[in-house]
C-alpha cells in the first residue's frame, strides 16, 4: 500500500468493522439525540473513516428526524459536465447500546462513538 | 471519485471480512450490487533498475499511480494528505499510458507512444487520445485536457463569488461590439429595482463602463478595463454602466455594485394559460450546484400542483451537470409508467472493461430513473412530483449540452416525445472522472451515455427538424434564433412562441435567413478574427467554461458553418 494514511484509516474502519460484528446482531434503525455542532463532527469523523477521504458534507435531512444521511460527493468542478456522481446513503442503527452508521449498498457498519440515538418509532423505521 | 486498483483490493478485502462475520439478513437491503472483486494486478516490471518501456506491454496502472517527478506534500485544500512518492517523470508518463489504455473508451484507437521521446507529461497526454473525427468533420475526441490539481480543486471548492448576477452574450467581440444580457440571477444587484426599473434585464445592451466606449473602444487597454469592470474581483466594488433596454434606443445609467453569487438553477417557473389546456414553463439553467435537485423537484411539484398538461422546459443556456438529477428530472416529466424498470442511461466504457466501470472497479450498473430524492438537497427517499407527460417541448441552443442532453436522449429511449425548439445541442454523450496524478488532473473520455434503447451517438448534437444542417440526431421541432429582444418566459419570445405554435398546429415559425446558425451570444466569444477593428472581447474563463469550450462564431456550428 503507497499511502500509510490511507492504511491507518483503512485499518481504523476495519477494526471499526469487527467490532460492529459483534454486537450488531439486532440492530434497528434510529435517529440521532441531538443534531448539535459536536455530535455532527463526531458523526463526520467516522464517517471520514468509512468514506477515506477528509472533507465530509452530509446531505439534507434532520438526522433527529431521519434514519438515514448522505454523505454528499465532492463538488462538481466546472468542467464535469455529465457526472455520475450520487452521494452515498447510509442507514443510522442502534443495538440498544451503541449507534451505528451502515453504509447502504455495502452493509458496512461503522460504530458512532460518543453519539448518542434512540431506536426509531415503528412507521418511521419502515421508511428505510 | 476515482479508485485505484490496490484501494479496491481493500475495500473488497474488508468487504469479504465483514461477509465472513455473519451479517446474515441481507444488511439494509442496497440497490446496487457489491462491487466485483478487480481483476488480480499484474507482475511489477521486471530488472531492478526501474521500469522501462515496452512497446506494447501494458503494466497495471497502480504500479506506476502517484510515483512523482516532483513530489507534493502535506495536504490539499480539502484536507486529503498529497498521496506523492518519489518517482520520475517516465513513471508519470507510463501511468498516463496504462491509465489510458485501462480508462479511455476509445482506447485500441490510441497510438502507443513512446515515452521517451517526450520530455514533459502534459504533451504526452495531450497525444494519448483518437484522432478519429465524427461525420460532421468535427474531432471525436474534442474534450481532452489537463489542468493543474490546484486549480481544479480550487474551482470545485471556490466559495460564491463576486458578481452582479447578469449573464453576458457577446454578440459581436469586436468594434462595434454588441455585448447583452442573457438573464439575470433573482436577489441578484443586476436584478434590483431601483427607481421602479430593474438594473439589467434580458437583452440590454452594454454601451460604456466607466466612460470607456464597450461598443467601439479599440484598444487592449479599453478591453481590459471593460473585462475588469464585467466581471469585478471583490464584493463591494462598483462600476456604472451605460446600457439601452431591447425595443427602446434610449440610453440610462446603472451603478452596480458586486455581490457573493451563487448560480441558481432554476430561474422562472410559470404556468401559461392556453384554450387547450395550462401549459408549464421552467428555465433550469445548470445541474452541477446540489441544489438543483431541490429547485428542479420545487418547480415540477408547481407545474403538478397547478395541473399543467404540457411543459416547456427551457435548457438553452444548462451546460450539464449531474446525471442523477437529469434522470429525476426525466422521471418527473415522463412519471411511473413510462419509466418503470428503464434504463434512463447506461455508462458505455471501453469493450475491454466488460461490465465493470474501469475507474471505480464496481459493477457497472444502469442508471435508472429516479423516483425519489437522492440527498443532494433533497432528502433522500422522499418522492418526486411527476407531471406523466408524452410529450415535453425542449428549449435548445449551443450550450445545451451534456446532462441537458441526456435527459433528451433519456427520454427518447422510452418513447417520450422530444420537440427541439432553437438550435443545434452541443453534441457530448461523453463523460470522465477527473483524475490527479503527481499534481496534474486528467479528464479522459471514459464513458458514453446510451438510454434504454442502447443509443448514444449524438456526438454532433440534436438538431431541430427543419434545420438545414446535414448532421445532427434528427428530433421533431423547429429552429428558432434565440431572441434577446424578449424576457424569458414571454410568451412573446421567439423559443417560448415557437413551442406553444408547434404545440398548437405542428408548425415552425418561418425560418430565419441563415437558419440553422446560432446567433446566440454564448457562442461568439473568442475567436473574432479581426484585430484591425480592434482588441476583441473575451468572456473569462468561468463563462466560457459554462459554454463547454465551444468558442465558434455565430453562425458556426462548433466552429464550422453547416
Amino acid at each position: 500500500m503507497k499511502n500509510p494514511i490511507k492504511l491507518i484509516l483503512s485499518a481504523i474502519a476495519t477494526l471499526n468493522l469487527v467490532t460492529a460484528c459483534t454486537t450488531a446482531q439486532t440492530s434497528e434503525p434510529a435517529t440521532l439525540t441531538r443534531s448539535d455542532e459536536t455530535t455532527l463532527s463526531r458523526v463526520k469523523s467516522v464517517l471520514a473513516e468509512a468514506m477515506g477521504r477528509n472533507d465530509i458534507r452530509l446531505g439534507a435531512g434532520d438526522l433527529t428526524e431521519e434514519t438515514s444521511l448522505t454523505v454528499l460527493p465532492p463538488s462538481l468542478g466546472p468542467l464535469e459536465t455529465s457526472s455520475p456522481a450520487i452521494p452515498i446513503p447510509f442507514d443510522i442503527v442502534t443495538d440498544g447500546r451503541h449507534c451505528f452508521v451502515v453504509r447502504r449498498e455495502t452493509g458496512e457498519k461503522y460504530r458512532l462513538s460518543d453519539v448518542n440515538c434512540v431506536a426509531a418509532p415503528r412507521a418511521q423505521a419502515s421508511a428505510i | 471519485m476515482p479508485m485505484n486498483r490496490p484501494s479496491a483490493i481493500l475495500a473488497s478485502a474488508i468487504l469479504f471480512g465483514l461477509a465472513a462475520c455473519g451479517g446474515g439478513g441481507g444488511g439494509g437491503g442496497g440497490s446496487s450490487a457489491p462491487p466485483a472483486p478487480p481483476p488480480p494486478p499484474s507482475p511489477p516490471p521486471s530488472g531492478g533498475s526501474g521500469p522501462t518501456y515496452t512497446p506494447g506491454v501494458y503494466e497495471d496502472a497502480s504500479l506506476f499511480k502517484d510515483q512523482c517527478e516532483t513530489p507534493r506534500t502535506g495536504v490539499d485544500i480539502e484536507g486529503n494528505p498529497f498521496p506523492d512518492e518519489a518517482g520520475s517523470l517516465l513513471e508519470e508518463l507510463l501511468w498516463l499510458r496504462s491509465w489510458t489504455d485501462e480508462t479511455y473508451l476509445w482506447r485500441t484507437e490510441v497510438p502507443d507512444l513512446d515515452p521517451d521521446n517526450y520530455t514533459a507529461r502534459v504533451p504526452y497526454f495531450d497525444d494519448l487520445k483518437t484522432s478519429a473525427v465524427t461525420a460532421s468533420g468535427e474531432a471525436k475526441d474534442d474534450f481532452h485536457f489537463s489542468e493543474p490539481t490546484e486549480d481544479y480543486l480550487a474551482a470545485r471548492n471556490s466559495a460564491p463569488s463576486p458578481a452582479y448576477g447578469a449573464s453576458y452574450a457577446i454578440l459581436a467581440a469586436t468594434p462595434p461590439r454588441d455585448v447583452r444580457i442573457r438573464y439575470v440571477e433573482p436577489g441578484s444587484p443586476a436584478a434590483e429595482i431601483v427607481s421602479g426599473q430593474q438594473n439589467l434585464i434580458r437583452g440590454t445592451r452594454l454601451l460604456s463602463v466607466d466612460g470607456v466606449d464597450i461598443v467601439n473602444a479599440g484598444s487592449q487597454a479599453a478591453v481590459n478595463q471593460i473585462n475588469a469592470a464585467l466581471f469585478p474581483d471583490t464584493v463591494g466594488e462598483s462600476h456604472t454602466f451605460t446600457v439601452s433596454d431591447p425595443g427602446t434606443s434610449a440610453t440610462r445609467t446603472v451603478t452596480l455594485s458586486a455581490a457573493n453569487i451563487s448560480r441558481q438553477p432554476v430561474i422562472r417557473t410559470s404556468v401559461i394559460p392556453t384554450a387547450t389546456g395550462d401549459v408549464g414553463y421552467i428555465v433550469f439553467n445548470t445541474f452541477s450546484p446540489f441544489s438543483s435537485e431541490k429547485q428542479i423537484a420545487d418547480a415540477m411539484q408547481t407545474l403538478a400542483t397547478a395541473g399543467v398538461t404540457d411543459l416547456v422546459l427551457d435548457l438553452r443556456y444548462n451546460g450539464g451537470g449531474l446525471l442523477a438529477v437529469a434522470s429525476q428530472l426525466s422521471y418527473m416529466i415522463a412519471g411511473n409508467s413510462r419509466t418503470s424498470n428503464r434504463t434512463f442511461e447506461l455508462l458505455r466504457f471501453n469493450a475491454a472493461a466488460g461490465n465493470i466501470n474501469p475507474v471505480t472497479g464496481e459493477v457497472n450498473s444502469p442508471i435508472p430513473f429516479y423516483r425519489t430524492g437522492l440527498g443532494f438537497s433533497l432528502t433522500n427517499g422522499a418522492s418526486l412530483p411527476t407531471l406523466d407527460l408524452g410529450r415535453v417541448y425542449i428549449l435548445s441552443t449551443g450550450s445545451t449540452c451534456s446532462a441537458s442532453e441526456a435527459v433528451i436522449n433519456g427520454l427518447r429511449g422510452i418513447d417520450v416525445e422530444v420537440v427541439l425548439i432553437g438550435d443545434i445541442t452541443c453534441g457530448k454523450p461523453y463523460g470522465f472522472y477527473p483524475q490527479d496524478n503527481c499534481g496534474q488532473t486528467y479528464y479522459t473520455i471514459q464513458f458514453q451515455g446510451v438510454n434504454d434503447k442502447n443509443f448514444g451517438d449524438f456526438a454532433d448534437g440534436f438538431v431541430p427538424a427543419n434545420s438545414s444542417f446535414a448532421f445532427g440526431v434528427e428530433t421533431p421541432g423547429c429552429v428558432v434564433r434565440d431572441d434577446f429582444q424578449n424576457q424569458l418566459g414571454d410568451t412573446s419570445e421567439a423559443l417560448l412562441a415557437a413551442a406553444l405554435q408547434y404545440r398548437s398546429d405542428g408548425t415552425c415559425p418561418a425560418l430565419p435567413p441563415g437558419a440553422g446558425a446560432d446567433p446566440s451570444g454564448e457562442k461568439g466569444t473568442a475567436s473574432a478574427p479581426d484585430d484591425a477593428l480592434g482588441a476583441p472581447l473575451e468572456l473569462p474563463e468561468p463563462d466560457v467554461l459554462e459554454n463547454n469550450m465551444d468558442l465558434s462564431m455565430p453562425g458556426d456550428y462548433r466552429g464550422r458553418s453547416q
